[in-house]
Parts: structure tokens; sequence; C-alpha cells
């Protein structure tokens, strides 16, 4: 199997995380424009030297990207929208990199947005796809809660995990976020007892195995390295990137998503290995799904996450493998299509050295990895990406 | 439950109870969930046919809590995930008395606002003997056809 080709020369930059809340009056649209003017003030650029967009978002209908361009008053050359849920950021980066690489593009923003009202949950749940509005959703799952209890549980059968095993990675995320600002739960600490004492949603999950739906934006600058380079901007490299779309499909219960198809050729791009990454992020829309990814990644076994996130600190001070950094969606909350981008814009600040109080000291190398779209009984997209900080001309 | 709190959902189930999916008439492959071309050879030749009714429940759920208020007054309320001997996975809900790793038999059944779903019972006769009573007791019907 060929690898993907390079991605040289490509370069990350101006990380921003916008504007979450529980509910917004707010539209979509404000989001990623509010996210769109805070990327172009970071970087010192002008709003006219942007001349690509992408964007993903479940609420900007009736509106999609092109009319975000009379929203904003651009004159674009390149415009996506990615409906990829929580693989949104990486599947963007890619689609980007490629643009920049060969010059249909020089400056693309990368931008997940969405807003929440009271009942915009249960809208999106109840219309996510044909799949689901005819064989799940009725069931009375309250959207993929039924799914991923499902997995989660047959994950405890076959792997002998525990809910405390779950608990790890929800605790050390709550420690994080009350190190992140933007983290809605960031203010509320979390211990053992609560996890295990909190009211069960959809056995084996419990309340803080879900995440809470919200509000926000996510977004960043993707450019040439030596545009970054001569704006003077912080930035962060690409040394391999890759995604796959319903890996496994023979697999009764999902118990690995596409990562084991593509990470070792992912190590060998990069010319580097598991033990060289200094933090990971993963997509935590259920703590189960993020062992699948510390698992496909090459962290640990199949089957090995439980014993690894209680042998290794994951917090961003724990000196062991720090993992959602910022608190993931778990502890920041997810906003959408958003939350695709956010262990991405999380590591490109980490790796720029401007994350704040939950800075990883020295972190050189991160792993970031998507997930999403849940059509019926399992997520569809699986990608990952090798980063490594930038080093200034 | 009661008919006006019960949404209605497009299962695109057919009016029958016994078991009863898409099989393609040029690969024989069963399809489910439904949908207008086969997901194995992508023939347009997609056939409503009973199919052989017996499964294994892969892992199971018990819901606490539910966006729609027809399952409300019943929670907890089971559902699983069924690997099909003829093929498919299906989530179904889950009659009582099932454990994981089961055998089960399914069937279609509809709910007072008439929407027709999948349900997994027990293969034993205690099982079916049970079924009658738990099926009127959460507003479930047996479809005539």
């Amino acid at each position: 199997m060929s690898r993907p080709a390079s991605y040289s020369g490509i370069a990350l930059v101006s990380p921003v995380t916008l504007g979450y809340s529980r509910t917004s009056e707010h539209s979509a649209s404000w989001f990623i424009g509010s996210v769109l003017r805070e990327l172009i003030a970071a970087a010192g650029i002008r709003k006219d030297e942007v001349d690509g967009l992408a964007v993903s978002s479940f609420s900007l209908a009736p509106d999609s990207v092109s009319f975000l361009t009379q929203h904003y008053d651009m004159t674009l050359r390149w415009l996506e929208q990615l409906p990829f849920g929580g693989a949104s950021g990486i599947l963007a980066m890619r689609r980007a990199a490629r643009a920049v690489q060969q010059g249909d593009a020089d400056i693309i923003a990368c931008i997940g947005g969405d807003t929440a009202s009271q009942g915009s949950f249960r809208e999106l749940v109840a219309d996510f796809s044909s799949f689901s509005n005819s064989a799940c959703y009725p069931y009375g799952s309250a959207g993929p809660n039924a799914p991923f209890a499902l997995i989660t549980q047959h994950y405890m059968d076959e792997y002998g995990a525990t809910r405390e095993d779950f608990g790890q990675l929800a605790l050390s995320q709550r420690y994080n976020a009350r190190h992140f600002p933007g983290a809605l739960l960031g203010d509320k600490p979390l211990g053992m007892e609560d996890y295990l004492g909190a009211r069960s949603i959809s056995s084996p999950l419990h309340l803080y195995d879900c995440v809470m739906p919200c509000a926000g934006g996510e977004g960043f600058l993707l450019m040439s390295q030596q545009r970054a380079q001569e704006l003077g901007l912080p930035y962060v490299t690409v040394l391999a990137a890759d995604e796959r779309h319903n890996a496994f499909p023979q697999d009764p219960i999902q118990l690995r998503g596409g990562w084991p198809l593509f990470s070792a050729a992912l190590y060998a791009s990069a010319g580097i290995n598991p033990a060289d990454i200094d933090l990971v992020q993963t997509y935590d829309d259920y703590p189960v799904i993020s062992m699948l990814q510390l698992e496909g990644l090459g962290f640990c076994e199949p089957g090995g996450a439980p014993a690894f996130v209680r042998e290794t600190a994951l917090t961003f001070d724990g000196g062991g493998l720090p993992h959602n950094t910022s608190g993931g969606q778990l502890s920041v909350g997810q906003a959408g299509a958003a939350a695709g981008y956010l262990g991405l814009v999380e590591s490109i600040r980490q790796l720029t050295g401007t994350a704040g109080a939950n800075q990883v000291p020295g972190a050189r190398h991160a792993m970031v990895s998507g997930y999403g779209m849940i059509n019926y009984d399992r997520g569809l997209c699986s990608a990952a990406t090798i980063l490594r900080a930038g080093e200034m001309a | 439950m009661s008919a006006s709190m019960t949404a209605v959902f497009r299962t695109g189930l057919p009016a029958t109870g016994a078991l009863t999916l898409q099989r393609c008439g040029r690969c024989r492959h069963v399809n489910y969930p439904p949908r207008e071309l086969c997901g194995h050879c992508l023939a347009d030749d997609l056939q409503w046919q009973p199919v052989a009714d017996g499964g294994v429940v892969q892992s199971l759920t018990r819901l606490s809590y539910s966006l729609e208020p027809a399952y409300a007054e019943h929670l907890p309320w089971a559902i699983a995930s069924i690997r099909l001997d003829c093929g498919p996975i299906a989530l179904a809900h889950l009659a009582p008395g099932i454990a994981c790793h089961a055998r089960v038999a399914l069937r279609a059944i509809q709910d007072r606002a008439g929407n027709r779903m999948l349900l997994a019972t027990g293969i034993d006769t205690e099982a079916q003997r049970l079924l009658a009573g738990w099926l009127q007791s959460v507003g479930f019907k047996e479809i005539q056809a």
C-alpha cells in the first residue's frame, strides 16, 4: 500500500478556540466568522490575504460555505465544506495542505463552528442519517448514546475493562480542563466517587462518559512554511496524516477504527515512534473511543488500553503521556463539528508553546486523532496526524 | 405510552410480523438497515423477503434516558445489537430476561403510533409464554399480516 505523499512545506498557525457556551443566540455563521476574525488578527494579516476557506458545521443549514463568502465579503479561490464530524479538522487539514502545496491557494482558514439551542441536539440526532433514522433512533437511543453503550459494554466483556478504567480518562481530562480557561466544565472538580456515582444514561455509560453538547468555534490557518516564517508566526509542521472510512465493516461491534490500517505507515512516514510522541489528542465522544485510538495508534496493544490508562499519567503535567490536554470534549464540551477541530487546535497551541497554564513543557511531537459520523452502529471516519513544532528561519 | 406522545418514525419495515428484510435478487445478500441498492453488489434488485429470524446478542444496553417521551415511562429500556444468522447486524428492542450472547429470534412489532420495529425475543417456551403480557405492558402489538 502506498502511503500518502509528503506534507512537507506546510505550516499550521494561529490556533483559535472561541465562544464555548451551553446554548447561544448566535448562528453558526457567527461562530465561524468570529473564528475567522480572530485568525486574521492573530496572524496579523489582512482579510483579503485569506484566499481559501474550509468549513465544518452541523448547524449552518440552510447556508453553506459558498454563502459565507458573501456573509464575510470575501473573494476566494478555494472552498471546501467537510461533513465529517469528529474527523473534520484533520480531513480539512489534509485537503487544504494539498491545495497549498499545488498552488491552488496561499492561505486557507480551516474552521469548525456550531451553535446550540434548547432542543437543537434532539433535532440533530433525530434526523442525522437515513440509517440512524430508520434503524437506531426509533429504538429510543438519545442520539449516539445507545450505539456507544453497546460498544462500551462489548469492550468491557472482551477485554475486562472496568468503569474505573474509563474514569481514569474522564478524571485526567477534567484535571487538564481546570487549567484551560475555555473549558465549560473546567470549574467543576471531578473525583472517582463522583464519576462512579453519576446517574446512568445507557448502561454501562453514566453521566461523565457522555459529552455535553454546546456551541463554540475552533480554527487555524494553513499556509506554506515559508509564509509562516516570513510573517514571523510560530507554526507547526505536518509529519504525516492519513484517514480511512468504514474500516473493518465485518466486525459485529466496533472494537477498532481505521487506525490499525495506517498507523505503522504514519510513524514510518514521520520517522518517529510512539515513544517520541510528547502529547496525544484523541476524539473522546465517549472514553471507550479514546481507548480504541490509543490502541490503534500503537500506544498499546488491542485491549491494552485499560492497563495503559491505569499505569500512565495522562495529565498535562504528569510526566507520562499527556492526553487531551485542554480537557477534551468530555470537559470542554462538544461544539458540534468544532469538536472535530478541538484536538488539532489544542495541539497547535501546545507545539507553538502558546497553551498557557496547561502547557506541556518542551512539547515537540503531537499525535492527533479524529473519529466521526455515527451512521448507524459505529463511527465511520478515522483519521490521524503527527505534528511537529516548527523551527523559525 | 400514549399515542400522542409517540413520534412517527420511518423505519421502512413492511407490515408483517415475520422477520422480513431486503434480499438482493442478484447476489442474494441480505441488507439491513433498509436501502435502495444492494450494499454488496449495488444491484437495483432488492426484494422484501422473509429471512431466517435467528441471531445472537452481541451486546446489550439499558437506556435510563431517552429523548423520546414514549420510552420515558418504561425506563430502563433494553435494546441489543444482534448478529443475524442471515448476515446483517440489527439493533432491536430486547424482551426481558435475555442475556448477552444468548440466541434470540427476531420479529417485527408495532407501537401505538404504528411504528414497525424489530424485537428480539428468547427462543424457549417460557420466554414465548411471558411475551404477550410484556408486549401489552409496553404498548407493543403483534403485526397481523
